[in-house]
């Protein structure tokens, strides 16, 4: 049998590119559009020129060359997306085996149609139109049609090491062959094939997993909502009972007060129906429909424990968060506040405030309680644990962080604060 | 000594918050002239931005509290405004004007100081600061709310300022301790950034005024927190 050539280094640039773009298209832009054009570009052009230049070095300085070409697309990946460092590698792995795949499938069927055409060929090139049209055209297909939870998809430290570590192992058995002397035959590229096919089959796996546990915490959220309305429901039902019996009660007590001449007992009867009204006075209308359900039962929740709560809040910059994460970002800085206040024992002293608006780009969260003992904040700069409320305020922390906020904690002034500053996006993103 | 205007309809409830200011000047020496106003009306006929702090009753006979805020904030955009109301969703918007804090009615002393003592803060924190700087020829005195950024350039600094931009000797590290007292933060090492004058914030730049900076990694997380401090203790 005749030695049989390799793939052209611009098909395996061709499959690269493919490839990385095919996983990069739903990805976050770091800048405009206009400057992630010229970067693709850019990039395009620099790795092709790069493999093709590299294209006959002798067998040492393959390998330093390939790790070149994908420290490139990293190095794309991540300067022109919004992602982490490790992101980048996740999703560079991920691209770096499907480029693989589809570069060897396409030559191994190469070699076995017409093995003496090169790779300029018209007939390959057709050959190579299709085969790459029909892989990379399929896993489009595939990755559109799974549904993803909203926003981004985050992949953790562990996820990605994971990934490259993977990559790593599968580039190598399935080039391993190709460091013996031995001559290469069509059954070194089918098992080439058949690893890199297993590596994305073990890759996607990992990505469902990962969307699909991202899918469920999403719906875990939703479903705290619903919970939460459906109580919000229970209680206006209660609410339209109690009105209804209401009406009646007030017509008599109306007619009692007329009657009263006693000054005093006039403005007790009054405040007794003041209070009675006071309850129905919870509503609130933000602009956003989870932070009004949130904000609703709250404020309803610190009537019942004799907390004053006023809150100022301008919903309509939050549109950019998913319904978990302002679950999160309001929920848990509110129930901590509660918490710590259903300890004040003077009930004049137990205050709560809210306020959430919009100031230099940014969106302002900002929680305070009155709280006389000093809360003790650990080196992270949060309370040490169960030292103010009970509830973590690491995962607030974390979902700010997420997008690309901050949260601060302190106590001054016998007063708690949580505040939480994220940028609004400029635009949401492709 | 600290203005109030104090804007409610109800007499009885303008008595008890003048009895409560009183109070609270006792328990924390803080003093205050107090105008009253019987209605949104009256204190804007012929205003004038003279007031550290307006309490405003929601609601009122003929201008409401919250039309009534809406063309004070026009007209004095420094001004605190704090409402008195008995309905809490009528405060909710209180955004849209700068006012974030409300007292409920009937309002507990205890609820009504410590709201009266946020806005002394605030009021204190508005306070001017002017910057001497050492320019060609003599001192210039700069108001250092008029500052857009300061960069760095060997022994010099550069000043971007609204009305315009200069070069004074000196290091950034030396202004940057002058002006300890205003909300300044660095974005990188190299500018010291006036964070009232933030637009907006976006992957790694700041728009500050006109101009877009870089944020530098190491500085990000510091400068956000800065940022984060200056707007949650603004909060108009």
């Amino acid at each position: 049998m005749t030695a049989l050539p390799n793939i052209p280094r611009l098909y395996t640039a061709l499959a690269e590119c493919m490839a990385i773009l095919l996983y990069a298209w739903p990805l976050p832009r770091r800048f405009g559009k206009r400057p992630t054009i010229v970067l693709t570009g850019g990039w395009a052009v620099a790795l092709s020129g790069f493999l093709h230049a590299t294209g006959g070095v002798p067998l040492a300085w393959w390998i330093p060359c390939m790790a070149a070409a994908i420290g490139l697309s990293y190095l794309y990946l991540w300067a022109s997306r919004d992602i982490r460092w490790l992101e980048a590698g996740y999703v560079c792995a991920r691209a770096f085996i499907l480029a693989e795949l589809a570069a060897s499938v396409e030559w191994q069927l190469h070699c076995a149609l017409f093995p003496h055409r090169g790779g300029g060929d018209g007939l390959a090139l057709l050959l190579l139109a299709v085969v790459d049209g029909v892989l990379y055209g399929t896993v489009f297909w595939l990755e559109r049609r799974r549904p993803s939870p909203t926003g981004k998809l985050t992949v953790s430290n562990k996820a990605a090491l994971v990934a490259v570590v993977m990559a790593a192992m599968v580039f190598a058995v399935s080039n391993l062959l190709f460091l013996g002397d031995g001559e290469v035959n069509m059954s070194i590229y089918y098992i080439r094939t058949l690893v890199d096919f297993c590596g994305v089959l073990i890759l996607t796996i990992q990505h469902d997993q990962l969307r699909e546990s991202a899918l469920h915490s999403e719906l875990e959220a939703m479903d705290e909502v619903l919970h939460r309305q459906y109580e919000q429901y229970k209680r206006s039902k209660e609410g339209i009972k109690l009105i209804n019996s209401r009406y009646h009660e007030l017509k008599i007590q109306i007619a009692n007060i007329r009657a009263e001449r006693d000054q005093a007992k006039q403005d007790a009867a009054l405040a007794r129906m003041e209070s009675g009204i006071r309850q129905y006075e919870a509503e609130n209308k933000t602009g956003n429909p989870v932070l009004d359900t949130l904000l609703t039962a709250k404020s309803m929740e610190c009537q019942e424990q004799g907390i004053n709560m006023t809150s100022v809040a301008d919903g309509q910059w939050l549109g950019f968060l998913s319904t978990r994460e302002i679950c999160t970002l309001v929920g848990v800085p509110l129930d901590n506040a509660v918490e710590s206040l259903t300890a004040e024992p003077d009930p004049e002293k137990r205050l709560l405030r809210v306020a959430i608006y919009a100031q230099s780009g940014c969106v302002m969260l900002r929680f305070e309680n009155y709280c006389a003992a000093p809360v003790a904040l650990g080196p992270d700069g949060l309370p040490v644990r169960s030292a103010h409320g009970g509830y973590d305020l690491r995962g607030v922390q974390a979902a700010a962080r997420q997008h690309g906020g901050t949260m601060t904690v302190k106590w001054e002034n016998s007063w708690f604060t949580v505040r939480i500053l994220l940028p609004i996006p400029e635009k949401e993103s492709m | 000594m600290i203005r109030i205007a104090m804007v409610e309809d109800e007499a009885a409830v303008r008595e008890q918050l003048m009895g409560y200011v009183q109070r609270y000047t006792r328990q924390y020496g803080t003093e205050f002239s107090v105008t009253e106003f019987a209605d949104g009306v009256d204190i804007l006929e012929d205003y004038r931005p003279v007031y550290d702090i307006v309490f405003l009753d929601v609601e009122m006979k003929h201008l409401d509290g919250m039309e009534t805020a809406r063309r004070i904030r026009a007209l004095d955009a420094d001004v605190v405004l704090i409402f008195i109301t008995n309905m809490a969703q009528y405060a909710i918007k209180g955004y849209a004007v700068g006012a974030l804090d409300y007292v409920l009615k009937p309002v507990p002393y205890f609820a009504f100081s410590q709201q009266l003592q946020k806005a002394v803060e605030k009021v204190s924190r508005h306070a001017r600061h002017y910057l001497a700087v050492p320019v060609e020829g003599g001192l210039r005195r700069l108001d250092t709310v008029q500052i857009y950024y300061l960069e760095s350039e060997g022994h010099r600094v550069h000043f971007y300022t609204e009305e315009g931009e200069f070069t004074a000797p000196g290091a950034l590290k030396t202004f940057e301790e002058k002006l300890a007292a205003c909300p300044f933060a660095r974005c990188n090492s190299g500018y010291l950034v006036n964070l009232a004058q933030v637009r907006g914030v976006q992957q790694g730049v700041v728009e500050v005024g006109p101009y877009e900076l870089q944020v530098s990694r190491p500085k990000r997380k510091s400068f956000l927190a800065a940022l984060a401090d200056h707007i949650g203790g603004e909060g108009v």
